[in-house]
């Protein structure tokens, strides 16, 4: 395997005494297209930001390596990470209708990128935030570039959000729950346009977010996060069909099928725990149907079970067949 | 915030509704606005055409008619020099409004300095803020009567007292809108296009912590005026003969019985120059806060 774009391993980000990451590891290579799943508080998105250390206070990188490119990212300093922020590595979030500055049009903030990493003139700026708001299938884009975010409606100001984050041709863009705030019509076209435009740019997306149907549709691999930790991870279709963790497995039994009339979804029992006590050993294990004593004891290591495919479950390493 | 996604939602249709009437619009048909703009239009017309309107030279003494009731010359009497009451207080709205606009101006560029520093910057936060409690320690009125009185009487040294008085107060509010815009999420969308920290708070926080500032400077307008008579009338202010409000005051403090109207109008002069600024800003805070007028219906 070549050396892969993005190297993640063994990040840790903790808040205070709390480890809201804890040992993450992972690859990406170009082109590519991850995606990150868990439940609210999983870790998903402080992974995200630690790979752009965009970490606030008190937040910090405790511990690993990002490797960008083959770069250290976390050995570079600000005035480095910033050129790096925008231009080879981009992202969007969750609120569309937040994300862009009210008292500037949503040209000036395209350009805004574009001048300071391209350090492109005002003239061609302009020139090129059209041809962005065109990319992203803004209808009359020549007029639109004019007006303010006030104007546009939620799918639009996240089209414009994705506009600015491909301003500077990323080579990795992450999209944090990019179509978590949209009603689905709209989600739909946002994922529609994501793909169409990676497939078109070639470059690398890693899609965080709790929708496993948008992870089906639209990630070639996929890791399953819970509280801070990789509980599986594979690629989409073996994943899909043979969940190899019971937190994965539960995940993916609680998602309505069209050919199976349930009365009630099962739900996975339970709320995700506080950073500041997850329970020692698996932290699954309190939520876990197949618990068993040495659940509280052991941290699971992750097994590669398939090609490309590992989960940490005591399961397949303990007290079970596997060893 | 709004708390439940139907009020966000509401709020959002109500945001948008007031936003497509454009502000010049929606400032004029307020009505608070709109006659506090007339009050404060009127004082600034006085001090701007004082020498058109006055009908005397503000320090013109006439020995012959001292105290004198008003008449048809003198619209609003004279004083125990003789000079004309009326053309003293035209002139006096100049020295009024020139210490205000500067110490408007003053607490704008050192409060927005020294609480967009404290806001932003986490490490500066407790250090300034604690200096600034310091100083709001003392009445704002007396340190600045006490600042006065040390550096001597000049309008310079009122409008440094005024401002060193009142900068901590506009620091702190500037310092609580940029705490509350710098999380919102198009500093960390800027934050992850590679913007700098100077970029940031210039581009998306300061601009977008505008309108209490603006609020809060025609406060400190309105506080201005009225201290500068305060320090005038026990004098620290500008030094007679210069005809201010407080200069005209104290002076005709000696004569209440016999000639009450050359305190009085000075008096009128400052109230209705400090009602016309509160009212401003009272409307100015409705039209461009309208998160404020939502929970007050």
């Amino acid at each position: 395997m070549t050396t892969p774009l993005l190297s993640v391993k063994g990040l840790s980000t903790a808040f205070g005494s709390a480890t809201v990451v804890d040992r993450v590891s992972f690859d990406l290579a170009a082109g590519e297209v991850l995606g990150i799943v868990g439940e609210s508080g999983s870790g998903k998105s402080v992974t995200a930001l630690s790979i752009m250390r965009l970490i606030a206070h008190p937040g910090r990188i405790s511990t690993g390596s990002v490797h960008f490119e083959g770069e250290d990212l976390l050995a570079k300093p600000e005035s480095e990470m910033r050129k790096i922020r925008g231009a080879r590595i981009s992202m969007i979030f969750q609120e569309p209708m937040t994300s862009l500055n009210p008292v500037f049009t949503i040209g000036d903030q395209i350009m805004e990128t574009l001048r300071q990493h391209q350090g492109m003139d005002r003239a061609a700026a302009k020139r090129r935030a059209v041809e962005l708001l065109k990319l992203v299938e803004i209808p009359s884009a020549e007029r639109r570039v004019d007006e303010y975010p006030h104007q546009l409606s939620g799918g639009m100001r996240q089209r414009v959000m994705i506009s600015i984050a491909l301003a500077c041709s990323p080579k990795l863009l992450i999209a944090d729950e990019p179509t978590t705030a949209l009603d689905v019509t709209i989600q739909a076209q946002i994922l529609d346009l994501l793909r169409g435009l990676q497939k078109e740019l070639g470059m690398a997306v890693i899609l965080i977010t709790h929708d496993l149907g948008v992870v089906a549709e639209f990630v070639q691999r996929v890791i399953v996060m819970y509280a801070g930790r990789v509980a599986e991870t594979g690629p989409v279709g073996g994943l899909f069909r043979t969940p190899q963790h019971p937190y994965a497995e539960g995940l993916l039994k609680s998602v309505p099928q069209l050919d199976h009339v349930v009365d009630r979804l099962p739900a996975i029992e339970g709320t995700i725990p506080s950073p500041h006590d997850f329970p020692p050993g698996c932290r699954f294990h309190p939520r876990c149907s197949y618990a068993k004593a040495p659940c509280a004891a052991i941290v699971p290591k992750l097994i590669e079970l398939m090609p490309e495919h590992r989960a940490a479950c005591i399961r397949h390493t303990g007290y079970e067949d596997r060893q | 915030m709004t708390d439940t996604p139907m009020n966000e939602a509401r709020f959002q249709l109500f945001l948008d509704r007031i936003r497509r009437s454009s502000l010049p619009k929606r400032l004029f048909t307020h009505r608070l606005f709109l006659t506090g703009f007339i009050l404060f239009l009127g004082v600034l017309t006085m001090a701007v055409l004082a020498s058109y309107l006055a009908p005397h030279a503000p320090n013109q003494n006439n020995f012959r008619y001292r105290l004198g009731e008003p008449n048809a010359t003198h619209w609003l009497g004279t004083d125990n020099f003789g000079r004309d009451v009326l053309s003293r207080v035209i002139y006096g709205s100049q020295v009024s409004l020139r210490i205000g606009f500067m110490v408007v101006i003053m607490n704008a560029v050192f409060g927005t300095l020294i609480g967009a520093s404290a806001g932003y910057f986490r490490k500066l936060d407790n250090p300034i803020m604690r200096v600034m409690d310091g100083l709001m320690a003392f009445p704002a009125i007396l340190l600045a009567i006490a600042l006065a009185a040390t550096l001597g009487p000049s309008e310079f040294n009122a409008v440094l007292a005024l401002t060193v008085a009142y900068t901590p107060r506009t620091a702190r509010i500037v310092r609580a809108s940029v705490l509350v815009v710098r999380e919102m999420d198009y500093v960390q969308a800027a934050l992850a296009s590679g913007a700098g920290h100077t970029r940031i708070l210039f581009r998306h926080v300061l601009v977008n912590s505008m309108a209490p500032l603006i609020v809060q400077l025609t406060f400190i307008f309105a506080v201005a005026v009225l201290a500068e008579a305060v320090l005038s009338f026990i004098g620290v202010g500008p030094p007679p003969p210069t005809p201010t409000w407080g200069n005209i005051i104290s002076e005709g403090r000696n004569y209440i019985r016999e000639a009450p109207w050359i305190s009085l109008y000075p008096g009128i002069a400052i109230a209705i120059t400090v009602l016309g600024l509160n009212l401003l800003g009272d409307g100015l805070r409705d039209v461009l806060d309208p998160r404020m007028k939502v929970e007050t219906r």
